[in-house]
């Protein structure tokens, strides 16, 4: 609980206007008016000002001094109002409320007159402030400070005012309540309790406390002195207030149970000690008096008092600090002094004496009231007691019921949670019926469906048997027609008998014609050699155009145009496009044609294959993929198909893990059978289990293609299934996919997978891959085959015949009879170029694959095209390139030539430093042609390796052929990049690493192409032995 | 495909187990040759109150120059992480991130959007406004419920830290959270998002069942959770007996559960690393390191490198998963399998989808301290018990694999929108 919600109550009004009457009353009811040690000045060692005590907080009235010290004032000398703030006064009154704050309570509060002058300063730092006035008639005010402190009555008066003043607008500003001390004791106390209801304090009976306060100056006061007007009106004012007291809400917190108790005991109990110290202060103070008293050293106490009294007045001159602090304690110790002769005063004049008998009268009678208080305390602490008692039995009966309702509580709960029992139980229950529900539901799906198509069948084949009855019957007559017409035919076999003597007459005939024809033959073969002679001149001028501008273009629009089919061209109506493509050109230019030529192009209107050569596999035919588990749809891969995996490796147990852990928890597969051909010198025996047979073969025996083969004679399952031994399945249903498809139709030979990179996969690879797919336009899953292919152009055929050794699977009987050859490359396109030829189909799936790349530095990519170009020559006719006649005679001229490309490249590198894509690309191009004597920085390792081992570097030729090949070869990756990274943020050290690596594809195919000519035109094969040698072995 | 991932915080300010997936799966996407960029947030200053509940709160701690001022309400900046373009957001004044749509940062979403094919959620706080755009534009879009902060923006803890069964359509938030009414606007909200995204993927069956069986009902497609492999290497196993902890110290976390279990098993060869970090001058922190004050055996080692996990789990023989609440599906439990390692994971959340107990690991009760202190004890007397357990480990789906699942998705989507 926050102490701020706490009331904070203020009690204040004009000295000698009920204060501390009303203060204590609030402290009675519970209200806590601070640590006792603040107390001690002004109730342990009380003053004669008011018997019953001023129950002032020490801490408050201090600070308000200090307020008026500051403003070079007094209580009673203030006339104005205060302007001057003391410093840290917020911190003072915090540290103060914080002391307040130790202690629980319903209620704080603090009284002194002063704050009727000091509160402006000082409210905003007390939280939830309750302000409680109280005022009285200004001449019992007047009349009272003329007998505590002697002043006149016009000082009083005006101090009244200014203080009364100052209240009421406090009271108005803080909606505060006042409360008027001359009001009859029932009204006053009536009211009091009122406002202590307001401030949820403890309702108490205040009655022994107010009969005992007493009003002595309403009796000796001097009713006849004549207010002035405004103090008059003032007082009306105050009256009019206090009778209208708005009883406003006050925030008062809630309490538990608990805390209300503790709080109420603790206050009671502060307000006790406050009231013990007080009594035991009062009879000890009574008591030091009478001794002191008797300490006197005369016996004549008129003598006594006089001597007392002038020793005062002459004091109070020369000791101000009595006036200030005129306790009796004090008084007696310095008339004891007088009495002893230590301190001699004068006897002036009568009068005074008579005053001071007054003053001693008094005197008397307060130790009379002392002795009356004292009593009235013990009476007040006897009613409190009871109080207490009452409390504390109300607090038992509270126990007994807390009590109760608690083991009614604990009942209630037992109840409840058997009743959650229940439930759960009832909920698992439910839960459980609805998943039997659910699979009936399913179930029941299934039948109807079933039911449905069992129903059609039925229809079906009745149908069909009324329909076979019919042709049976038709046959019948049929038959009786072919008998009729089998012997009309052997009359017309008579008739053709007769025919074919005339026939060998003509021949004979025929024959003599050829003999003719043939020597017009030879007359063309004269022609065709003239005609090559001409084709080899126009070839010079070829070479001329193909550099200009117009050849660029139309080798663009050509390459396009390529990739149509004949077949295709034929079925699209070439014709017509060509027509239009000629007008376009005509009327709207080149440039124009290219543009829209390519946007078409772009949007696919013409497909890469020709729609003849496959068919895309009808959605329900696809078995459902890319969910491996699906609580609602779920897709059961029922174990169906017996397979023989087999996989090639030279590498150890552990690197083969992945991929058989994967083929292991394939689905749909009723026969698994693994075979590892292991050409490593590694001990694969722990492998080794009834599923898994491992073949040992030397390393020197390897090939990529026999060594499946080998595989496959081992196996003994109906499919065939090859993977690399690091490529791992792309999910667990793999397998199971390729099998349903070639199993859908008897023509399908084969099934090929995509790649997917791997997570460690680098740029060069990314980008081969997705240009690669791109190039094969599988963008979808589809069926391939052709029955002419000898007559699609190199790219349709590779297309086409794609299967990829990382992962295909086979029908083992078609396989059987084709068989892996064994030659060093390309072995997966070889077998797809011969079934398709053969008249078989193959499903090329895009919606499955295999994990699968290799991060290769650029040295690998001119072995890997060097062999490539060379197999896939004759495989898919690549045309040949005459180097001679671009200035390259040798193949030690071509690597020079290739050496000094690879400087431009490493100078323009050195040069180019775009983050944007596009202009990296263009300054690259274009400082690639900028000549430049500085030697590079930039450089790849592995090609400096490789052009060192060739051995033959010759640093001042120029490059005479590559460049546009290079520049061809890399817009693709430039297109790639473009598409798949952000325009903005090019990676230089990933960008340069890939430009060097396709330079080594370019380098690769170049030499490729030189040697596989240079055979084809029977040259020496040792010449090229060390290019080999280098180059091989991958 | 062009390909925008959002989430509510990313790299390299946020690394926790959302920004890494998001960040694997979108690598991933670009080697396999599409175009990806993530759109995120980036709080200020981020404050976590003490259960580790999802709210965040963005404070004007740092000033960051290159977020520039788009409006007085949102300011942007557009960075490269890794080789991924990142579009991040910020208020120019703090907000409390508690409501499903933000129409502050509506007005910039058509201009990123547009430029994409595919919209995917990984975690869709502060953009759930997105999905408005998305439906202007027709773009499809797919959520992969990486928690349950739709359900809960507690993370299914009430405020007196107890597992809450959910949200009873805000009720109980009302009741159990004391949430005023505005919780019951959020609850329709995030139902209104989840029902209409175009597909919705779910990393674990716990996350997913955890919205079915709050009557969140609708198809929710399962793509585990992965392990990029690259990170992955052979590695071998310390001589002693290494358990180790890796996360944040929280209650939740249970790390004082693993400590003390670890105390009670007095055998001087094994020891207990722990990696991860608490707040400074938080309690919890304060009671992990009295706890562990005087037991040489017990090294704490600091915050780990994602880069440097190869290198950590060298010196691994049994990694400890002690979580006290639903963890959903910890990226340290794939990690651990990955790497071979044995597991011991509070069978709870989405632990016992993938630990079978004395197969590839044990679960015990979480909290229960005598529980975890007999696993560590069997580990402690049977050596061979680490290697008996590695054996029949399976390796966690990678992360080619979840990025493949998710591509041929956005193909299907793509051909029937």
């Amino acid at each position: 609980m926050s102490q701020d919600k706490i009331p904070h109550v203020v009690v204040t009004g004009m000295h000698r206007s009920g204060t501390s009457f009303l203060i204590r009353s609030l402290n009675l009811c519970g209200c806590y008016l601070g640590p006792e040690s603040d107390f001690y000045d002004t109730e342990i060692a009380p003053k004669f000002g008011n018997p019953k005590g001023h129950w002032e907080n020490m801490q408050f009235v201090n600070l308000n001094e200090q307020i008026l010290k500051e403003n070079n004032t007094t209580w009673d000398t203030i006339s104005s109002e205060i302007t001057k703030k003391p410093k840290n006064l917020q911190s003072s009154t915090e540290k103060i409320l914080d002391s307040f704050h130790k202690k629980n309570a319903i209620g704080y509060g603090f009284k002194d007159p002063r704050f009727s002058v000091t509160l402006g300063f000082l409210a905003e730092y007390i939280p939830n402030l309750v302000l409680l006035g109280i005022f009285r008639h200004p001449l019992k005010v007047a009349e009272s400070l003329k007998i505590r402190n002697g002043l006149t009555y016009q000082e009083s008066l005006s101090l009244w005012k200014f203080y009364n003043e100052n209240l009421l607008k406090l009271l108005q500003q803080h909606n505060g309540f006042l409360i008027d001390f001359d009001w009859e004791q029932k009204k006053l106390l009536d009211e009091t309790s009122k406002i202590i209801k307001k401030l949820g304090l403890v309702e108490t009976n205040l009655e022994n406390w107010f009969s005992s306060t007493e009003k002595h100056s309403d009796k000796s006061m001097n009713s006849s002195y004549v207010l002035s007007s405004d103090i008059k009106n003032l007082y009306e004012q105050l009256k009019e207030y206090s009778i209208k007291n708005n009883f406003r809400e006050i925030s008062i917190p809630i309490f538990s149970e608990d805390e209300y108790r503790k709080i109420i005991s603790d206050s009671i109990t502060s307000s006790n000690s406050i009231y013990d110290m007080t009594i035991k202060s009062a009879k000890t103070e009574i008591k030091k008096i009478q001794n002191d008293v008797s300490l006197l050293d005369t016996n004549d106490p008129i003598i006594s008092l006089l001597i007392i009294y002038f020793s005062r007045e002459d004091l109070q001159k020369s000791f101000p600090e009595l006036r200030e602090n005129g306790d009796l304690n004090n008084f007696i110790k310095w008339a004891n002094q007088i009495c002893q002769g230590k301190i001699k005063g004068e006897i002036e004049t009568r009068e005074k004496i008579l005053r001071f008998s007054d003053w001693y009268f008094k005197a008397n009678n307060y130790l009379i009231n002392r002795e009356k208080i004292s009593d009235n305390f013990d009476r007040d602490r006897r009613n409190l007691r009871e109080e207490i008692s009452k409390q504390k039995n109300i607090i038992a009966d509270f126990d007994q019921d807390r009590t109760n309702l608690r083991e009614e509580i604990k009942k209630q709960k037992n109840i409840i949670a058997d009743f959650d029992q229940d439930r759960i139980n009832l909920r698992k229950e439910v839960s459980n019926q609805k998943l039997d529900l659910q699979n009936l539901e399913n179930a029941k799906k299934i039948l109807v469906k079933e039911k449905d198509k069992i129903t059609k069948e039925k229809t079906t084949l009745s149908e069909e048997n009324t329909q076979l009855s019919k042709e049976k019957t038709k046959l019948s007559e049929e038959n009786t027609q072919l008998s009729k017409e089998k012997t009309k035919l052997s009359e017309e076999n008579t008739q053709l008998s007769k025919e074919k003597t005339t026939l060998s007459e003509e021949n004979t005939r025929l024959d003599k014609e050829i003999v003719e024809k043939e020597k017009i033959l030879k007359e063309f073969d004269q022609d065709r050699n003239n005609l090559r002679i001409e084709l080899e001149s126009n070839q010079s001028e070829l070479e001329a155009i193909k550099s200009s501008k117009i050849f660029k273009i139309a080798r663009f629009a050509g390459s396009k145009l390529d990739k149509v089919s004949k077949k295709k061209q034929k079925a699209l109506g070439v014709t017509p496009i060509i027509k239009t493509s000629v007008e376009i050109i005509k009327t709207e230019g080149v440039n124009s044609f290219v543009t829209k030529a390519s946007d078409k192009i772009k949007r696919k209107e013409f497909s890469i294959l020709s729609p003849e050569l496959y068919q895309p596999i009808p959605v329900n035919t696809k078995t459902k993929k890319l969910i491996h588990e699906d609580l609602d749809i779920k897709v059961i891969y029922e174990p169906q198909f017996s397979i023989s995996v087999i996989i090639p490796t030279n590498s150890t147990e552990e690197k083969l893990q992945p991929l058989l852990e994967n083929i292991f928890s394939q689905k749909g597969v009723s026969d698994l059978e693994i075979i590892i051909i292991n050409s490593s010198n590694e001990n694969l025996e722990n492998l080794s289990s009834d599923t898994v047979k491992i073949v040992n073969i030397p390393s020197s025996q390897f090939n990529h293609g026999s060594s499946r083969t080998l595989g496959a004679e081992k196996a003994n399952n109906d499919y065939l299934t090859f993977f690399t031994d690091d490529a791992i399945p792309i999910n667990d249903h793999l397998l199971y996919d390729m099998c349903k498809i070639i199993s859908k139709d008897p023509k399908i030979a084969a099934a090929t997978v995509r790649q997917i990179p791997q997570s460690n996969c680098d740029l060069m690879y990314s980008y081969s891959l997705d240009y690669f797919y791109n190039f094969l336009g599988l963008d979808d899953d589809r069926i391939v085959y052709c029955d002419n292919l000898e007559e699609l152009d190199k790219d349709e055929k590779r297309r086409i015949c794609q299967i990829d050794d990382v992962c295909s699977c086979f029908k083992k009987n078609i396989f059987d009879q084709f068989k892996y050859k064994s030659i060093p490359y390309a072995e997966d396109l070889d077998i797809g170029v011969r079934l398709i030829e053969k008249g078989y189909k193959i499903a090329q799936l895009f919606s499955n694959g295999v994990i699968h790349s290799h991060n290769r530095e650029a040295s690998y990519y001119v072995k890997r095209q060097f062999i490539e170009s060379q197999v896939l020559s004759p495989i898919l006719g690549y045309p040949t390139v005459n180097f001679k006649n671009i200035g390259i005679s040798s193949i030690e001229n071509l690597i020079s030539n290739f050496y000094m490309l690879y400087r431009s490249i490493s100078k323009s590198l050195d040069l180019t430093n775009e983050k944007s894509s596009v202009k990296f690309f263009k300054n690259f191009t274009e400082n690639l042609h900028s000549q430049n004597s500085q030697e590079p920085k930039s450089h790849d390792s592995s090609l400096d390796d490789l052009f060192n081992q060739f051995g033959i570097l010759k640093n001042n030729n120029e490059v005479k052929f590559g460049v546009n090949q290079f520049i061809a070869a890399i817009e693709p990756f430039e297109k790639f990049l473009r598409k798949t990274y952000h325009e903005n943020y090019l990676i230089k050290n990933d960008v340069s690493s890939t430009l060097y690596k396709i330079f080594g594809s370019v380098l690769g195919n170049s030499l490729g192409a030189y040697i596989y000519n240079a055979r084809q035109n029977n040259k020496d094969k040792n010449e090229f032995l060390k290019i080999e040698k280098i180059l091989g072995g991958i | 495909m062009r390909i925008l991932f959002v989430t509510h915080q990313f790299f390299p300010l946020h690394h926790t187990g959302t920004e890494r997936v998001t960040l694997d799966i979108s690598k991933q996407l670009q080697r396999m040759g599409h175009q990806v960029t993530v759109l995120t947030y980036e709080p200020s200053s981020v404050l976590k109150s003490e259960n580790n509940s999802n709210f965040l709160y963005s404070g004007t701690g740092t000033e960051d120059p290159d977020f520039k001022k788009l409006n007085e309400n949102i300011k942007r900046k557009d960075y490269l992480y890794e080789s991924i373009p990142v579009i991040s957001f910020r208020h120019t004044k703090s907000i409390l991130g508690f409501e499903i749509f933000d129409s502050t940062i509506e007005p910039f979403l058509t201009e990123i959007l547009q430029n994409f094919d595919i919209v995917h959620f990984t975690h869709p706080m502060r953009f759930c406004s997105a999905l408005k755009t998305c439906k202007e534009l027709h773009i499809p879009t797919v959520l992969t419920l990486t928690d349950v902060w739709l359900l809960c923006p507690r993370g299914l803890v009430t405020s007196d830290m107890e597992i809450c069964d959910g949200p009873d359509e805000g009720k109980n938030c009302m009741e159990l959270c004391h949430y005023d009414k505005n919780i019951l606007t959020r609850y329709k909200d995030a139902k209104y998002f989840f029902d209409n995204i175009d597909l919705v993927f779910s990393g674990s069956k716990f996350a997913r069942n955890s919205y079915l069986e709050n009557g969140w009902k609708r198809e929710i497609h399962l793509n585990t959770f992965s392990v990029d492999f690259s990170f992955v290497k052979n590695v071998e196993d310390p001589k002693e007996l290494v358990f180790v902890f890796m996360g944040t110290f929280g209650w939740h976390k249970g790390l004082h559960v693993l400590i003390e279990a670890f105390r009670s098993v007095k055998n001087e060869s094994i020891r207990l690393k722990i990696f991860g970090r608490g707040e400074k001058n938080n309690p919890y922190t304060d009671t992990i390191t009295s706890l562990a004050k005087d037991d040489k055996r017990i090294e704490f080692c600091g915050v780990f490198e994602y880069e440097n996990i190869a290198k950590i789990m060298n010196d691994v023989s049994v990694v400890v998963i002690p979580s006290n609440y639903k963890e959903n599906f910890p990226l340290v439990m794939q990690l651990a399998l990955a790497f071979k390692k044995p597991v011991i994971a509070s069978d709870t959340g989405g632990h016992p989808e993938v630990i079978q107990d004395g197969i590839n690991g044990f679960l015990f009760e979480p909290g229960n301290v005598a529980n975890l202190s007999k696993l560590i004890q069997k580990f402690a007397d049977n050596r061979n018990l680490v290697n008996n357990i590695k054996k029949s480990i399976k390796l966690p789906p990678r992360i080619e694999q979840e990025a493949f699942n998710y591509e041929q998705a956005y193909y299907e989507m793509l051909k029937t929108k």
